[in-house]
């Protein structure tokens, strides 16, 4: 099992396109808005904007777009297929995916935190204990989005239309684009709802040093187990 | 001693019968044939076999084993070339071969298996740089990768160019030196008759014969044709009254004899007792295609 999560790290790792997403754009995000509006550690809500967006938004590239493409590519080329003819179960494959994930997740959340931190003077995390179980509530249930597209989609194209599609409509209605604050009421009603919208709100509350509010955590945690649930009863090996 | 026991297999999709009564033993150490026309079902027979799919009807014992109960435990002594497979385009074949073989309790040296599969120049290499020839080499290996007591080789040598195709002839005849029994799915009847010790020729989801190509050709097209110069000229009715002879033409200075049995021994040793000599003398017998047309009435390729 370490040894395929390795083989999978290595993969992830040569593929260019996602190093950059997952992990570059984010902490470019935090260099760029760091450098523009020079936080002073004040108490303007905006400040646990620029850092919880780029969060959110390396997170859900990772779930919602590289994690479905790659897993119904997998299915599509027989990778699982093949997997299968061999005494280990092609789930340690999915495994190995998540494990991958979950380490760039904690690598990125690390990054931005330490670069917004350190080199722009941005508050850490005001409330660090709600900030880590924001993070893995974040993960699971992005993640769990991410697979049940990789479970519902035929092929890997398909996966990458309908990440694309989930990640812009979380990203628009979650407050990740634009900040909550200027959202019109009903789309901050609909961000409520969904995870991301649920995990930024909830970022940017633990980030201000407070508690997330318990609808966000609950939103986080319904939706990571109801979804992992559905793609593992739905999901097809070939 | 048999490794592989089917009965009254049973496969559809659907409202699409598949196979539809399949019935085979396989020997230790035997390289068996499974050939048929497209969607005669052979790859669904050996997919059930392997466990991949599970059989709406009959049985299968594999090593003692069922493929239903006992998949994980025959996975390990059972290798496995797919008909159409892919890897990571990224992964290298060195750790390809080195992450497959952490699959396995007792997996064979992979190493050595680069080199037998000369594959070792290519290590480093990605996989989606590799030739349709290579990566079907590195497909086989992975097959061998457990050490496997069986393999089953699906449509091995499709896509392949001719050279390539003779030489991975020769590594299968390698792998069946070594007492590995081969199961082998393929539409190419040169490969069967060159490869396989006997076949199963497989129509529509049934089976249309078992036996050695030698005895598929003899029991499908029992006639053959001699035709030769004799050096002084023989009357017909000589030839035409000897066992087997169905018909016999004379073509100038030519004589073509045609029949069933034994018909070259017949023919030869009448001509011998009456000191005629046979000159540039051919024989004509029925190919494993004419047979397998035969068989299922359609052609192959």
């Amino acid at each position: 099992m370490t040894r395929l999560t390795h083989h999978e790290l290595r993969l992830f790792l040569r593929d260019p396109a996602s190093t950059l997403v997952v992990l570059v754009l984010p902490v470019g995000m935090v260099v760029l808005f760091g450098a523009i509006m020079n936080p002073g550690g004040g108490s303007d809500p905006i400040e646990t904007y620029f850092p919880s967006a780029a969060i959110a938004l390396g997170l859900a590239q990772l779930g919602m777009n590289l994690l479905p493409t790659t897993v119904a590519g997998y299915r599509e080329k027989g990778i699982l297929r093949r997997m299968a003819t061999t005494p280990i179960h092609p789930a340690r494959l999915l495994g190995a995916q998540f494990a991958v994930g979950a380490l760039l997740a904690v690598v990125a959340v690390a990054l931005v935190v330490a670069v917004a931190a350190l080199a722009f003077g941005f508050d850490l995390p005001g409330r660090p204990l709600a900030f880590l179980v924001t993070c893995v509530l974040g993960i699971l249930s992005i993640f769990a989005v991410g697979l049940l597209v990789a479970a519902l989609a035929p092929t890997s194209r398909v996966a990458t239309g309908i990440g694309i599609a989930v990640f812009f409509v979380s990203m628009v209605f979650g407050g990740v684009f634009m900040p909550a604050e200027t959202l019109p009421e009903f789309m901050l009603t609909v961000g409520d709802y969904t995870p991301l919208g649920a995990f930024m709100q909830a970022l940017r509350a633990s980030w201000a040093g407070g508690w997330p509010e318990p609808l966000h955590l609950l939103v986080m945690a319904v939706v990571a187990v109801v979804f992992a649930l559905a793609s593992a009863k739905m999901f097809r090996w070939e | 001693m048999t490794v592989i026991e089917v009965h009254n297999l049973h496969k559809r999709y659907g409202e699409h019968v598949a196979v539809d009564d399949v019935s085979f033993t396989v020997e230790r150490g035997e390289i068996f044939g499974i050939v048929g026309p497209n969607g005669a079902g052979k790859t669904t027979t050996v997919e059930c076999v392997e466990g991949l799919r599970r059989p709406d009807g009959g049985t299968v014992n594999v090593l003692g084993m069922d493929p239903r109960t006992d998949g994980a435990k025959l996975r390990r002594r059972v290798g496995v070339q797919l008909q159409e497979s892919h890897l990571p385009d990224r992964l290298k074949v060195a750790e390809v071969l080195d992450l497959y073989s952490s699959f396995y309790p007792r997996p064979a040296d992979w190493r050595r298996l680069l080199d037998e599969w000369g594959l070792a120049a290519k290590r480093d290499t990605a996989f989606g740089k590799l030739s349709g020839g290579q990566k079907q080499r590195l497909f086989i290996a992975l097959a061998l990768i457990g050490d496997p007591e069986v393999v089953v080789l699906d449509e091995l040598t499709t896509g392949l160019d001719p050279q390539a195709r003779r030489d991975t002839w020769e590594l299968v005849e390698r792998i069946g030196e070594r007492g590995v029994t081969v199961v082998l799915v393929t539409h190419f009847m040169e490969e069967a008759e060159r490869l396989c010790d006997r076949l199963m020729v497989v129509d529509r989801g049934r089976v249309a014969a078992i036996d050695t190509p030698a005895g598929l050709i003899a029991g499908t097209l029992p006639e053959q044709r001699i035709r030769f110069r004799p050096s002084s000229p023989v009357a017909e009715s000589l030839l035409a009254e000897l066992p087997g002879v169905a018909s016999v033409t004379v073509h100038g200075p030519r004589v073509e004899v045609a029949g069933t049995g034994d018909l070259l021994h017949v023919v030869t040793s009448v001509l011998a007792r009456h000191q005629i000599i046979a000159a540039d003398l051919r024989i004509e017998q029925g190919t494993l295609d004419d047979a397998f047309v035969a068989l299922t009435g359609r052609r192959t390729t």
